[in-house]
């Protein structure tokens, strides 16, 4: 086994509601996560919607302080963003008032990167997704998989090694979605970046992964963690042997939790926006 | 934006220039004038009618005397040089009022809005009580308190500016886009470059509406007020036109105003176009056409 790139030991996350009267709410998000993460992996975490995933990814973003536990990568604590990790949010966030190539120019802006390096980059990360024509359009010019696109670019531009994605490809068709999902694995071939991919998608999980976490919600842990030994490149048409039983596993993992998914949710999402 | 107008040449223009090859310059012209006409000729219609009813003296024309008179008395008051330096005095008074008001109420904004929930109940109560204060009761106290004049007139500006700039602004800096912010967050963006990056540029729309709506109250404040007490301004010349019986000027300014209403309306479409090109809703296809 190669060494380990991200290490989370018994992260905990809670959320505390407003105070009523002396009385705080507090919502556990994640308790007790614990994952290494080797170089150059791709995982995926999968759960049913509210079980912590994205809180999860916001902790090793750096975009959110631990309750408890703590973060490695490399060996060095987690304390805030930084641009060794590149994040891909779900719903794109692109920014509306720049074109395709400002986007993707948008972290070397903040590291004040020169003007030709930040050309160049920018040139040479928008071809790597395809969107050469596109470069200098408005993202509302786009369609949902082109602006997925750019969001990965623009992740990708700043050069972090590892890459977080919070079900980016959840916004778009079922025929994109196969396309970018060929197209992340061939961009992560050629980069070789850890990824840590967040999906509700099953199938999208075995496709993608090298390993499959499966969360569960309420308080959000990590029940299993699936190897997926499907040799590369794989059959697009998921319907292997191999496939369908790692499909049926992990959806019964998943069964006994999903009911309470939805009312968990809607819990984490208002408490969230306290 | 610098990279919109490089777009804008190679795919949006050059269809037009293509077009204009082929009437050339004298059809364009010809074909604009047509438009221009034909989109105006309402107003057109009201000119010729309200002429011939004055002139025919359908109407009193000592009481409405035709636009032709009306035309010469602005010109000869133009000539004099009063016009311009009464428009000239307000536009000027307006342009310090809004630019003061625009330098606290977009930070002061920023910030009531960042940190909502503790103004909420301290602070906005009071805010939405003095938006409500009747301005024209307000003219006398401000008379008393800064004496007629220059001063007086800023201020009148300031109070009456600053409220829609205020509350558009709070209203944009609660809705920031989480998603977008976090995003920034991830690349490193923190403190001043956040704010001219992303929160800034987030809330040009919302701002835009605020200083639409901030500077068209403020022209309509301040004639008020001129005519109120004054001793300079276009307010104030209406005013005095009035006593003067000098019916045609009456008329003049009363267009003047209406011609400077129409020309802030355009400036500001023009610079919303510009500022705002991104925006797939602010004017659809044509307006970025034609931007």
């Amino acid at each position: 086994m190669s060494e380990n790139k991200i290490s989370i030991e018994n992260a905990c996350k809670y959320f505390y509601g407003k105070e009523r009267r002396g009385a705080a709410s507090k919502f556990v998000a994640i308790r007790n996560v614990s994952l290494d993460v080797r170089e150059g992996e791709l995982l995926s975490i999968v759960g049913p919607s509210g079980c912590g995933k994205s809180t999860l990814l916001d902790l090793l973003a750096g975009l959110e302080p631990l309750s408890d536990g703590a973060i490695y990568i490399d060996g060095g604590k987690v304390t805030g963003p930084d641009l060794r990790r590149g994040i891909v949010l779900q719903g794109y966030a692109l920014f509306p008032w720049r074109t395709v190539r400002e986007n993707v120019e948008f972290g070397l802006e903040i590291k004040d990167a020169e003007k030709k390096e930040m050309k160049e980059t920018s040139q040479h990360f928008i071809k790597l997704v395809g969107l050469e024509d596109f470069a200098d359009k408005y993202p509302h010019e786009l369609s949902g998989g082109m602006r997925q696109r750019v969001a990965l670019a623009r992740a990708l531009a700043y050069g972090p090694e590892i890459l977080l994605m919070d079900e980016p490809f959840a916004a778009v068709d079922a025929q994109t979605r196969e396309t970018l999902q060929e197209e992340l694995l061939h961009i992560w071939e050629e980069t070789r970046k850890t990824i840590i991919f967040i999906t509700h998608s099953i199938d999208e999980a075995i496709f993608l992964s090298d390993r499959v976490a499966v969360m569960t919600s309420s308080p959000g842990s990590i029940k299993s963690i699936l190897s997926v030994d499907i040799e590369r490149p794989r059959n697009s048409d998921r319907a292997t042997a191999e496939f369908s039983s790692l499909r049926r596993e992990i959806w019964s993992l998943l069964q006994n939790d999903a009911a309470r998914g939805d009312e968990i949710e809607q819990e984490y999402c208002g408490e969230k926006a306290v | 934006m610098r990279l919109r107008e490089e777009t804008g040449t190679s795919a949006d223009v050059l269809p037009a220039s293509a077009d204009f090859a082929q009437t050339g310059r004298f059809g364009e012209f010809v074909q604009k004038t047509c438009d221009a006409v034909y989109r105006s000729l309402s107003i057109i219609l009201f000119f010729a009618i309200w002429q011939a009813a004055s002139s025919l003296e359908f109407v009193p024309s000592a009481v409405i005397p035709p636009p032709s008179r009306v035309a010469s008395a602005v010109v000869e008051s133009l000539l004099e040089g009063q016009m311009a330096a009464m428009l000239w005095y307000s536009i000027i008074n307006v342009a310090l009022g809004f630019a003061i008001s625009f330098i606290i109420c977009i930070p002061a904004g920023l910030v009531i809005g960042a940190y909502y929930s503790r103004f909420e109940h301290v602070l906005l109560p009071f805010l939405r009580v003095c938006e409500k204060l009747n301005i024209f009761a307000l003219f006398p106290v401000f008379m008393i308190l800064f004496g007629i004049g220059r001063l007086e007139k800023i201020m009148v500006v300031l109070w009456v500016s600053q409220w829609p700039l205020l509350f558009v602004t709070i209203d944009g800096s609660r809705n920031l886009d989480r998603y977008m912010l976090k995003a920034a967050r991830s690349m490193g963006a923190r403190g001043w470059k956040m704010v001219r990056k992303i929160i800034i540029p987030m809330m040009t729309p919302y701002i835009f509406v605020g200083m639409k709506s901030s500077v068209q109250l403020s022209f309509f404040m301040i004639i008020a007020s001129e005519m109120v007490g004054a001793n300079r301004g276009l307010g104030w010349l209406y005013r005095s036109s009035n006593h003067a019986y000098n019916v045609p000027l009456m008329y003049g300014i009363i267009l003047v105003i209406t011609v400077l209403a129409i020309v802030i309306n355009v400036i500001f479409t023009r610079a919303e176009r510009h500022f705002l090109a991104w925006r797939p809703d602010t004017f659809g296809e044509a307006g970025r056409k034609r931007a």
